[in-house]
Order: C-alpha cells, then sequence, then structure tokens
C-alpha cells in the first residue's frame, strides 16, 4: 500500500506545529506579570538548585583565588601547611560574611533614606542568558508578598522593577534593559525628563540615555546626578539612577549618556520596596 | 548509558549558560553551550529527538531566566532543525558541518533575540558593533564548542560512526 501524503510530511506538520505553540508562548508571555502554573511548577523547583549551584560556584572561585594568594612564606612551611589552607578557608568565609553584612546594611540604611518604606530583602539567584534583555530572577515572590511593578533598589541605587513573580520567585528588569524607560529628574537642575535602557555591547557604562530634555532651559554637565522624579506611581521619588556622562546635543535637541549608578555586572542582593509610604 | 551521557552532557552546557555566565559578570561574548552540544548532537544522531530535548530545555532556561518564553526553545529548535539537515550526510571525522551549524544557528538566535527586542521597542546603539563586538565573537566561541562536543560525542555515543563509508549507504 502506497504511503499516504501525511506520512511523507508527518516531520514537516510536526515542525509547523512545533513553530505556531512556540510563536503562542512567546507572544502570550509577553507583558504578562504573572506566570503560569506550569512555568510556577518549573521555576519553584529549580530556582533553589540554581541558586545553590550559582553560590557553590562563587565560593570556589573565592577559594581559588585565595589558594593563589598564599605567601610563599606559608607554602614553604609544610608543617602549617594544612592549618593555613584551613585558616584560608575559614577568613574567604568571614570575608564573605562581613561583606554580605555590609551590603545589607547599606541596602537597609539607603532604603530608609528616602522616607518611611517597607520592603524585602532577596537574592540574586540567576540573571538572562544573552545581553539583548536585562533580567534578574530573585528569590522572593508571592510567598513574600511581592506584586508585579515593585521597585527594586540596591545600596547604589535604582536596580528596576518586578516584571513577573511566581510563587518563590520573581523576575526583575533592569533599568539598563533596553525596552525600560524611567521617569526621572536632573537633581542638580531639577529638569523632569526620562531616561531608557540601551543595547550598547561595546561600553557596557554608557548603559542609559536621557532624553526629553528641555533644550532651551537646560544646563546639563558631565557628572550630574540623575534620580527618578516620582512621576507615574512606579519609582519613589529620589532614588539615584546614575550620572551624566556625555551631553550630546542635534538639530535643537539635547540627549545624554548616563552611566548606571548600579554595578549590574556584580549585584547579589537587592531590596524589593513593598510599600513606598508615599501619599 | 547514551541517555545518561546526553544527560550530563546538557546540564554542563545549562550549567556553563546560566551559571557561569552570572559569575563571569555576563561577559560581552560567550559560547552557547547548549545551541552547540544540541546542534552537535543532532549532525550526528537526527533533528527529530533533539529538536524535542531543545525545545524542552529552552522552555526550562526561559521560565527560570528571560524574558520571553519561548525564545530559546525556537533557537534550540532551529539548531537541532540545521543540524538534522547534515544527518546521515558527512564523514564522521568531519567537524566542520557541527561547527559550522552552531555558529550559524547561534547568529540566527541572535537575530531572533535582537527582532524581538527592536519590535518591542529596545533601543539600540550600533548593529555593526554589535556584531563585530558580540555576536560573530560568540558565534566563532560557540563553533568551536560545537566541534569540542562532535569529537567527544563521536567517541562516547556514536560509535558506530567511526567506520561508516557514506558511500556504501543503501
Amino acid at each position: 500500500m502506497k504511503k499516504g501524503g501525511f506520512g511523507k510530511n508527518k516531520p514537516v506538520l510536526i515542525t509547523i506545529v512545533a513553530l505556531v505553540v512556540l510563536a503562542a508562548m512567546i507572544l502570550s508571555s509577553a507583558g504578562r506579570g504573572t506566570a503560569n502554573w506550569f512555568e510556577n511548577a518549573v521555576g519553584t523547583v529549580l530556582t533553589p538548585v540554581q541558586g545553590f549551584a550559582a553560590r557553590a560556584s562563587n565560593s570556589i572561585a573565592d577559594f581559588f583565588r585565595g589558594v593563589f594568594n598564599t605567601t610563599d612564606a606559608d607554602k614553604e612551611n609544610a608543617k602549617l601547611k594544612s592549618e593555613l589552607a584551613l585558616y584560608n578557608k575559614m577568613q574567604l568565609e568571614l570575608e564573605e560574611l562581613k561583606k554580605e553584612n555590609e551590603r545589607l546594611r547599606g541596602l537597609l540604611e539607603y532604603s530608609g533614606s528616602f522616607g518611611e518604606c517597607s520592603g524585602v530583602a532577596a537574592s540574586v539567584t540567576g540573571r538572562s542568558t544573552d545581553i539583548y534583555f536585562r533580567i534578574f530572577t530573585v528569590n522572593a515572590g508571592r510567598n513574600r508578598d511581592i506584586d508585579v511593578d515593585m521597585p527594586v533598589i540596591c545600596a547604589d541605587g535604582l536596580v528596576g522593577r518586578v516584571t513577573e513573580v511566581g510563587a518563590t520567585w520573581s523576575k526583575v528588569t533592569a533599568v539598563i534593559d533596553a525596552e525600560t524607560s524611567v521617569p526621572v529628574m536632573v537633581e542638580r537642575t531639577r529638569d523632569n525628563c526620562m531616561v531608557r535602557g540601551v543595547l550598547n555591547p561595546v561600553d557596557s557604562a554608557a548603559g542609559m540615555e536621557l532624553y526629553y530634555l528641555p533644550t532651551d532651559r537646560t544646563d546639563l554637565v558631565p557628572g550630574d546626578t540623575v534620580i527618578t522624579s516620582g512621576i507615574g506611581g512606579i519609582y519613589p521619588k529620589g532614588i539615584k539612577i546614575g550620572s551624566v556622562r556625555e551631553v550630546l546635543t542635534s538639530d535643537g535637541e539635547a540627549n545624554a549618556i548616563i552611566s548606571p549608578a548600579v554595578d549590574f555586572a556584580h549585584i547579589e542582593e537587592v531590596f524589593i520596596i513593598t510599600e513606598s509610604g508615599e501619599g | 548509558m547514551r541517555k545518561y551521557v546526553i544527560a550530563i552532557a546538557l546540564a554542563a552546557a545549562f550549567y556553563i549558560d546560566t551559571v557561569l555566565f552570572g559569575v563571569f559578570g555576563s561577559p560581552v561574548f560567550w559560547p552557547n553551550t547548549v545551541l552547540a552540544v544540541i546542534a552537535a548532537l543532532s549532525v550526528m544522531g537526527g533533528a527529530a529527538p533533539f529538536a524535542a530535548v531543545g525545545i524542552g530545555v529552552g522552555f526550562v532556561i526561559d521560565v527560570i531566566y528571560n524574558k520571553y518564553v519561548g525564545l530559546t526553545s525556537l533557537s534550540l529548535l532551529f539548531a537541532a532543525l540545521a543540524g538534522g539537515a547534515f544527518y546521515n550526510k558527512f564523514y564522521a571525522d568531519n567537524v566542520i558541518v557541527p561547527a559550522g551549524v552552531a555558529a550559524v544557528a547561534y547568529t540566527v538566535k541572535e537575530h531572533i533575540l535582537l527582532f524581538t527586542l527592536l519590535i518591542s521597542g529596545g533601543n539600540l546603539s550600533s548593529y555593526f558593533m554589535l556584531m563585530l563586538t558580540h555576536i560573530l565573537p560568540s558565534a566563532v566561541l560557540t563553533g568551536g564548542f560545537a566541534a569540542l562536543a562532535h569529537v567527544i560525542f563521536k567517541k562516547v555515543l556514536f560509535k558506530s560512526l567511526w567506520h561508516r563509508d557514506i558511500d556504501s549507504r543503501e
């Protein structure tokens, strides 16, 4: 019996169906704030594993740095070698705890510096696997009353906002994400304008662009600090975004390149503001 | 045995792409090791099984780390289909084919992500610099990783390829 056309075209049909399903998934995941039950299950199971792997990797990297930094005297002393290796390990752990303590203290002090606000401290457990979308995964979700659009800060300034919430995890879109815009104010001149992320693979320090500057009145100079303006209701007023690196003017329009205040490549703990205390 | 080796390889690639990428501060160029492994495996073992594996692994990556669920799955599906197109069509010691497939698939994946970014209103400083400093170096690294994976998998998984003579195929 001759094999029918459906049998011959089966791989093509399966591929087309898979492409359609994937396209539907991509479109449905765009702009959605809450993870569905299946994503929740996958994320809840795998996020702690991933967090553990990240911490283990950081500890291993720190251990090898400590080993290579030992002095020649230590190496020469065979009798004290094992005790010294143990001492180094304990010292690394202590240093790590001290740094974590300092970061968390700084986070708590910074969060209180612009009025009464309450929130949740969380650890960054993952980052997006590409450079196009700057997404962080943190280990706080609905279990700690996190909701979409809550601002996220660290001791250095504004990190971003929560864009997706799961049962025990959340995804934070950074302010340097190329799709993000934040209403801001230049601290010195009090000019209101907007800042948006820019995909710049060459210079990560030029991650944001300031636009909608009033060209007839502004005297923006490099070094000026840019803070959130509070307009829009998402980000409380007064959170540091970054500083002006370069002012660009053309055809009567003025833009500026902003260096972000936060070192997004090395961020480890964040503070999610659940209540800003503003009216 | 073969399934365990593939699972371990994918887990190691997953770790490199997700955890290590973050430990090194999200460097400008980095090989996509999951894509490289899928491309190498599909060249040697066919498109269908590794397309399914790629979709599943891509889904997990997107749920945990990325913004749009399905983009990584789409990229890995493409890599598996591209690699599967060369299944049974080359000498087993040819590492150029899996390397080339992985590099091309990576480039396509990056353009899919870039297109998604641009249509959703994102801003790009320079396409030329993006290609020069990120996409092309990363594609080369991904191709290199796929070649390495091909050599390892050939010895461990697909011993029947050692003495294959495509001219004697029926």
